[in-house]
């Protein structure tokens, strides 16, 4: 029970008016930048992450988490009403709810995401709360060779769960890792695809990279097109659901708490895997007569994903706050603004800083109450921002995404490194590579080669030290299960689904 | 659902497959010799050196271009319209990839021209002054006939956003020729 001791300290400490009142302005803000069109959580964060500069941490990062949380909760409200997910996860619940509203369901819809959202992120915080701790005792038996497998399978397992082209999924990775390569070499410390220049060597800002790769080519695509005119936008009722809507749903929640927080754990894949699996099993376990209405608006495929899609925030959160390793591109950057104030997730983390993280932790269970509180009644006023005109909203976005950068730096440098990957992302996704698993692999891939060097310097060169080392085989054979078995299955039951 | 493509769609969008094969697999050749130039270490330790990650992801892309290049011919003589029909299955994919109307060149070249434009101005004109003519010009761009109301929102949003960031969260920005 000393995690539920924990939890309640830090409950206490995130009950002061200053922290209250970040929690309210990150579910806020979170919320209305999440409900714009094609703003999703990681470009939320990332454009925002320039307002925390001069905070001091707690509050920062109770503020981003907010934020996390708050533009998740909007997100679905676009994907309902516009059918423009911000991210992969809540494509999703775009499936079975634009077609809920296109019925006039709209706010049945809206109120099973926000319930479903609530328990799925509330409960899986208290995972956080009791599985966390578990994790960094275990941790503390790991070494560079443990956490280079680790990292190994969350670099592998990026690759397996993408929608559409393996081969453009792949290149987006390395494209990602070329851009985690560039600067000082980790362990001998030589410059490394600097082309001379000095500014490089620091190597690239995760935060940058984010906001070049997410913000940048959705702004200058809506530009260049020179779209003047709101999205056409299916009308609200109240955002209520009867007590039958409650009856299909809570099945569905209860699973995809379930589905979402176990998927959010899984280094590398994050809330992505967990929506995709819940719908699928909603679908399959659904009775013949309400199988039909998946497609056509069933209930019970905008209540499990989007339940299993929050959930699996705080499943991510575990192992990035436990090891370090970002399960998600959000996790990822979050992982960057801890760094960022001087503060390395891990063991040490919760020793050294133990107040720091359950106030942390406590605060996004109020954040969660909060945005209950907030959308039930008032998601009719945060749909009147599906109202701004597109071309004040991406001109907005691109003048963000400049203060986020000259705020890195405070030299046009930074600018320059923005347009440059800026425009590379355009290239990429205007010719469908996916965008996200550039951004994991920017970040994985200088914690794996760090840790897989330093393995091997201990070992002194000898490679057999991942196999003899008994977690680290663990760890290298749950990979091989989880990345190969997988793949065996797709190749089998393809010709089934053709 | 959107209609099918037609055969010069499918033509044009078997185009851009190459051409972004050939993009990756030049930067893979790009980096791979920039790998190569990579400074060995004063000192060597056991196990890797610095050289041998950006050789494998140089290597990498400079395979996934070329395979890139090949699928995208293949599949020319295998009947390319089903091959690419047969992606477009997913519902899915197709929310997040909607039929898209192709950028139109000039605009694409017009915004480009003033992010650039925005960049170098930025720090010499100051924030308030520069982001209100990169918002002013651009929204006005997209829709010329309502400049009023772009030329308002533009000015004001930069010198409230000034004010938020300087005043209340202690991030400076450049003040420029208002300095």
């Amino acid at each position: 029970m000393d995690a539920l001791q924990s939890l309640l300290t830090g409950l206490a400490a995130a009950v002061t008016p200053v922290n209250l009142m970040w929690v309210f302005v990150g579910v806020l803000v979170g919320t209305v930048v999440g409900v714009l069109p094609g703003l999703g959580p990681i470009t939320a964060i990332a454009l925002l992450i320039p307002l925390t500069f001069g905070m001091e941490p707690t509050s920062g990062l109770i503020l981003l988490c907010g934020i996390y949380y708050g533009a998740m909760y909007g997100g679905s409200i676009t994907s309902i009403l516009i059918r423009t997910p911000g991210e992969v996860a809540s494509a999703v619940t775009a499936l079975e709810g634009y077609e809920m509203a296109r019925r006039g369901h709209a706010g049945p819809a809206l109120a099973t995401a926000a319930v479903g959202s609530f328990i799925g992120g509330s409960i899986a915080v208290l995972g956080l709360v009791f599985l966390s701790p578990v994790l960094v005792e275990l941790a503390t038996a790991f070494g560079a060779a443990e956490y280079a497998a680790l990292l190994l399978g969350a670099l592998l397992l990026t690759s397996t769960l993408m929608t559409g082209s393996r081969l453009k999924a792949l290149v987006s990775i390395l494209v990602g890792m070329a851009l985690g390569v560039v600067g000082l070499d980790p362990q001998d410390t030589v410059p490394r695809w600097t082309f001379g220049s000095l500014e490089l060597s620091d190597g690239l800002n995760i935060a940058l990279i984010a906001m070049a790769l997410f913000a940048v080519p959705e702004a200058i695509r809506h530009l260049a097109l020179r779209e003047r005119d709101v999205p056409e936008r299916l009308s609200t009722q109240r955002a209520w659901m009867s007590r039958e809507d409650l009856r299909l749903s809570a099945a569905p929640y209860a699973r995809g708490t379930l589905i979402g927080f176990m998927a959010g754990l899984l280094p590398g894949l994050g809330p992505t895997l967990g929506s995709f699996a819940s719908y699928a099993v909603e679908k399959k376990v659904a009775l013949p007569e309400r199988r039909k209405l998946f497609g056509r608006g069933a209930i019970e495929g905008v209540a499990g994903p989007e339940t299993a899609n929050n959930a699996g925030v705080g499943g991510a959160m575990v192992p990035m706050l436990a090891l370090a390793i970002p399960g998600s591109a959000t996790t990822a950057l979050l992982l960057f603004v801890f760094q960022m104030y001087g503060l390395q997730p891990g063991p040490q983390l919760f020793t050294r800083s133990p107040d720091l993280v359950w106030t942390i932790i406590a605060s996004m269970v109020i954040g969660n109450a909060m945005l209950l509180v907030l959308n039930l009644p008032m998601v009719r006023i945060f749909v009147q921002l599906l109202r701004v005109p597109p071309p004040l909203l991406y001109a907005g976005v691109l003048a963000f995404t400049f203060i986020g950068a000259y705020a890195l730096t405070f030299s046009f440098y930074s600018l320059l490194v923005l347009l440059v990957i800026g425009l590379i992302g355009y290239a990429l996704q205007e010719t469908g590579f996916p965008l996200t698993p550039a951004i994991l692999a920017a970040v994985l891939l200088p914690l794996l080669e760090l840790n897989l060097r330093r393995a091997l310097v201990i070992s002194d060169g000898d490679w057999s030290t991942f196999v003899t080392r008994p977690i680290s085989a663990t760890i290298l054979a749950l990979v091989v299960a989880a990345v190969v078995v997988p793949l065996l299955l797709a190749t089998r039951r393809k010709p089934a689904i053709e | 659902m959107s209609t099918a493509p037609t055969a010069t769609t499918v033509a044009s969008r078997r185009r851009t497959e190459r051409l972004a094969g050939a993009a990756v697999a030049a930067a893979g050749a790009v980096l791979l010799v920039a790998a190569f130039a990579i400074p060995e270490p004063v000192r060597q330790s056991p196990g890797l050196g610095p050289r041998v990650l950006p050789l494998v992801v140089s290597v990498g892309l400079l395979l996934c271009g070329v395979l890139l290049v090949l699928t995208a011919t293949r599949r020319h003589d295998e009947g390319v319209e089903e091959a690419l029909l047969r992606e477009d299955d997913d519902a899915v994919m197709e929310l997040l990839d909607p039929d898209e109307p192709p950028v139109p060149l000039r605009g694409l070249l017009v915004v480009l021209a003033l992010l650039v434009a925005y960049a170098l101005v930025f720090i010499p004109l100051g924030f308030v002054l520069s982001t209100t003519l990169f918002l002013g010009t651009i929204t006005t761009f997209v829709d010329p006939r309502r400049w009023i109301r772009n030329w308002v929102f533009a000015a004001a949003l930069s010198g409230a956003v000034y004010l938020l960031f300087t005043e209340v969260l202690a991030v400076v920005l450049p003040a420029g020729l208002l300095g």
